[in-house]
């Protein structure tokens, strides 16, 4: 029996890096393959994620074909601690796989300046969209670049509803994120959206607003308001669609 | 960890933090990888004379030369802390080291790139963040060399294996095969990974805790007047541990609400001081100096942003 456990723990010693190195190189590859890196990272993250999918890989051949590990007992027992903590990351990874964030990271992300900060932003998108007439379906973010060149058009969009206590009636928020490297620096992306019962919506459904933005003035800052025409709830895009990425 | 998953789950505030948490970490994942293989090749091909060669024995050029390398070895800090600590095994000293650390980050031209990105291609925000940084950095790098030596700052030397294997890192330097040489890099920085791949999960799993608990316009709004602004500013950096090629894009979410000085002194403390680069810095430094250093930096960047704005005026 002690034979069976010290075997056992020397093939553990042996192969305890490895198996780390492999698990975060499946968990790259896996990333990369179905595009669920962008739940997380900014598309052009993908590379740097490609190369250390390369680094990984090497490293696990080195260990993989070099001399092992000899001792057993503490030393094996930090190292599979280590390891653990190494592979901690992937417990939560696998729980948020079909989550988002919705309106409790709203409350936490929203500085309420938002608008203006991506107005300003987003001025060198202007000589590419020119004066040419925006079409009619736009994103959110889209909106924050256009807000002035807009304003009285109609307009179709999509987001995430929020709708706090002290909204007045017949408003929500629709918001999104959008995000510059990774979702930690998401920036809430919003408008009001105005039309009679729209109480009937759950915070975070996701909805399709078809209306006429009008420009107001809130808190001292220019924000757009969508009056709505049509207001049609839609399925919630996939994790890997949810953000807009600058 | 496991307690939270199991009771907290399905709320939503587990989703802000693990999606948080999951952010930072692949974020950073690439860089340190990247970071551990330059150290890795560092510790093989680099001699302690090549260092005493390339870096003046005088501290004063050595930390001038130090903090604006990001320059033309740019890394961001996740990458950084790995490097600094094998070149510390190389003999680089205390301050230059120092001064390498914190500037390189911020002292980078792809920082200055998104910076002036995040606020309407304004060069003058970049260039004020990038010389800010450079000083910063070259004052706390003159500091910790002047009252710390390498005895009293640095932890163990790196031993360059992976935990206790015999691995052959450890053979006498005679002239082994250019393929032997590149496998032990790879080894060594494979062992880098491990050893301080962990204060990275530690530091982006606080920062996931914070960002899911501090509102970023509650900790802004706390406070009216300008020292305190930059102050809230200071906090939300440490706080939030974010990239110090991103971190200008959040600092621009502020423009209307504080004042400019309290956006820089966001962008200048970030890429030098936050949770995740404290964790990490535990596997280079003792305790006192990642105390005094934090300490030091966090009134430095203070200072210079308060002093900066009555120069201004």
């Amino acid at each position: 029996m002690i034979r069976m456990v010290k075997a056992m723990a020397t093939l553990i010693g042996h192969y305890l890096d490895v198996f780390l190195f492999g698990l975060w190189l499946g968990v790259i590859c896996w990333l990369l393959l179905t595009g669920s890196d962008k739940a997380f990272l900014h598309p052009r993250f993908r590379l740097f994620l490609a190369g250390g999918g390369i680094l990984l890989a090497a490293f696990m051949g080195v260990i993989l074909y070099g001399p092992k590990r000899r001792s057993i007992g503490w030393p094996l027992a930090a190292a599979s601690a280590r390891a653990l903590l190494l592979m901690a990351p992937l417990l939560f990874l696998s729980t948020v796989v079909d989550q988002r964030l919705g309106a409790h990271a709203l409350t936490k992300k929203y500085t309420g300046m938002e608008q203006q900060t991506l107005l300003r932003l987003l001025e060198s998108g202007k000589a590419k969209t020119g004066n040419a007439k925006p079409k009619p379906d736009m994103s959110l973010l889209e909106i924050a670049r256009r807000m002035k060149q807009i304003d009285g058009r109609r307009v179709v969009t999509e987001g995430m509803v929020y709708r706090p206590d002290i909204m007045p009636e017949n408003y929500l928020t629709l918001f999104r994120f959008a995000i510059f490297c990774c979702a930690a620096d998401a920036l809430p992306v919003w408008v009001f959206v105005e039309k009679a019962g729209v109480e009937a919506f759950d915070d975070e459904d996701w909805i399709r607003v078809d209306g006429t933005v009008q420009i107001v003035d809130f808190n001292g800052t220019d924000v757009p308001v969508i009056k709505a025409d049509t207001i049609l709830k839609k399925k919630a895009p996939t994790s890997g669609e949810q953000y807009l990425f600058f | 960890m496991a307690g939270l998953i199991v009771f907290f789950r399905h709320t939503p505030e587990f989703a802000t933090l693990s999606i948080t948490f999951v952010s930072i970490f692949l974020e950073a994942l690439p860089f340190m990888l990247l970071g551990a293989f330059i150290g890795g090749f560092i510790e093989v091909f680099v001699s302690k004379t090549i260092i005493t060669h390339i870096v003046p024995a005088r501290p004063l050029p050595a930390i001038l030369l130090a903090a604006g390398l990001g320059l033309v070895f740019p890394v961001c800090e996740c990458a950084i802390v790995p490097v600094v600590r094998r070149l510390f095994g190389k003999g680089l000293p205390l301050g230059a080291g120092i001064a390498f650390l914190l500037g390189g980050p911020i002292v980078n031209p792809l920082v200055a790139l998104s910076t002036a990105v995040a606020y309407g291609n304004n060069q003058a925000i970049a260039g004020y963040r990038l010389v800010s940084g450079y000083l910063i950095a070259v004052a706390v790098g003159l500091l910790i060399d002047r009252f710390f030596s390498r005895k009293t700052a640095l932890v163990n030397e790196p031993r360059g294996n992976i935990g206790e294997m015999d691995d052959g890192c450890n053979e006498p330097a005679s002239s082994p095969g250019i393929s032997i040489q590149i496998r032990r890099a790879f080894r060594h920085g494979a062992s880098d990974f491990i050893d301080i791949g962990r204060f990275l999960v530690f530091g982006a799993f606080v920062a996931g805790v914070l960002q899911t608990l501090v509102a970023r316009g509650d900790l802004a709004a706390l406070f009216g007047s300008l020292p305190l602004s930059v102050l809230a500013m200071m906090t939300l950096a440490l706080l939030l541990s974010l990239c110090s090629e991103a971190d200008a894009f959040v600092a621009a979410s502020f423009r209307t609400t504080l004042p400019l000085t309290a956006q820089m002194a966001f962008m200048v403390l970030g890429p030098m001081l936050d949770l995740k680069l404290v964790a990490m810095y535990f596997r280079v430094f003792k305790k006192r100096l990642i105390l005094v250093m934090s300490l030091l930096t966090f009134i430095i960047v203070f200072l210079s942003m308060m002093a900066g704005t009555w120069v201004g005026r």
